[in-house]
């Protein structure tokens, strides 16, 4: 299930209710972002498209299912205006066996940051900047290219 | 005549993020917005730029300049993304 929102969330509590009840679950991994503090940054603004965003999430997430074996997956993604400490990202998979919930939290993750339509931009006392693409994001995608 | 969204750096250098525009073909679109937001020149044909029609991506083979718009159709155009 993917979920973008401008409320805040409380990582534990999605944890949890997500761990809730899985008698046929072994395994449940979970990432979460936060917004990292940076020289003259004061919060980030992220821009999003509902009702596009999600959609291309929604195609990472059935590609992450298709290649690992997961019983389920929860994204939630916050936009809008962010302060530096306030968690960003939170993706939690089940499974019967751990390996597969890592490996496909991690795909997720990857996947999420290059390809998840959101646009970030850096707010400080000294201006506002839009962030572009790293290149390490796009060597970690590289990751799950097959040969 | 399409609804225009813009994002990003898109947004900022147009100011504004929708407006409805009257213009019949996806190239028409541009070269208005480019008259309009000299800033956006190179940068709405620019390989990387994301254009968006009714809530699904265009490849680029798909966004031709005959591309027709229509009055209901929704139409985004937004920088390489940065998200997660």
């Amino acid at each position: 299930m993917i979920r973008i929102q401008t409320e805040p969330f409380a990582p534990g509590a999605l944890l949890e209710a997500f761990s809730r009840g899985r008698d046929a679950t072994g395994a449940v991994a979970s990432f979460t972002g936060l917004t990292r503090a940076g020289a003259g940054i004061e919060r980030l603004v992220l821009d999003a498209y509902p009702g596009f965003t999600e959609t291309v999430m929604q195609a990472i997430e059935t590609e992450a299912r298709e290649r690992f074996e997961v019983q389920d997956v929860l994204a939630v993604h916050r936009w809008g205006p962010i302060g530096v400490g306030e968690p960003i990202v939170f993706v939690a998979v089940a499974a019967a066996h751990r390996r597969a919930a890592f490996h496909a939290v991690d795909f997720l993750m990857d996947q999420f940051k290059t390809r998840a339509p959101f646009w970030k931009k850096e707010e400080g006392p000294g201006g506002a900047r839009w962030i572009e693409p790293r290149d390490q994001d796009h060597a970690d995608l590289a990751r799950w290219e097959t040969p | 005549m399409a609804t225009v969204k813009l994002f990003g750096v898109f947004r900022d250098i147009a100011g504004w993020s929708e407006s409805v525009i009257d213009v019949p073909t996806l190239g028409a679109l541009k070269a208005k917005l480019v008259a309009d937001h000299p800033g956006l020149s190179d940068r709405l044909d620019h390989p990387t730029t994301l254009v968006i029609k009714n809530a699904l991506l265009l490849h680029r083979s798909e966004r031709g300049d005959a591309l027709p718009l229509a009055p209901a159709d929704e139409i985004a155009f937004g920088p390489p993304v940065s998200g997660g």
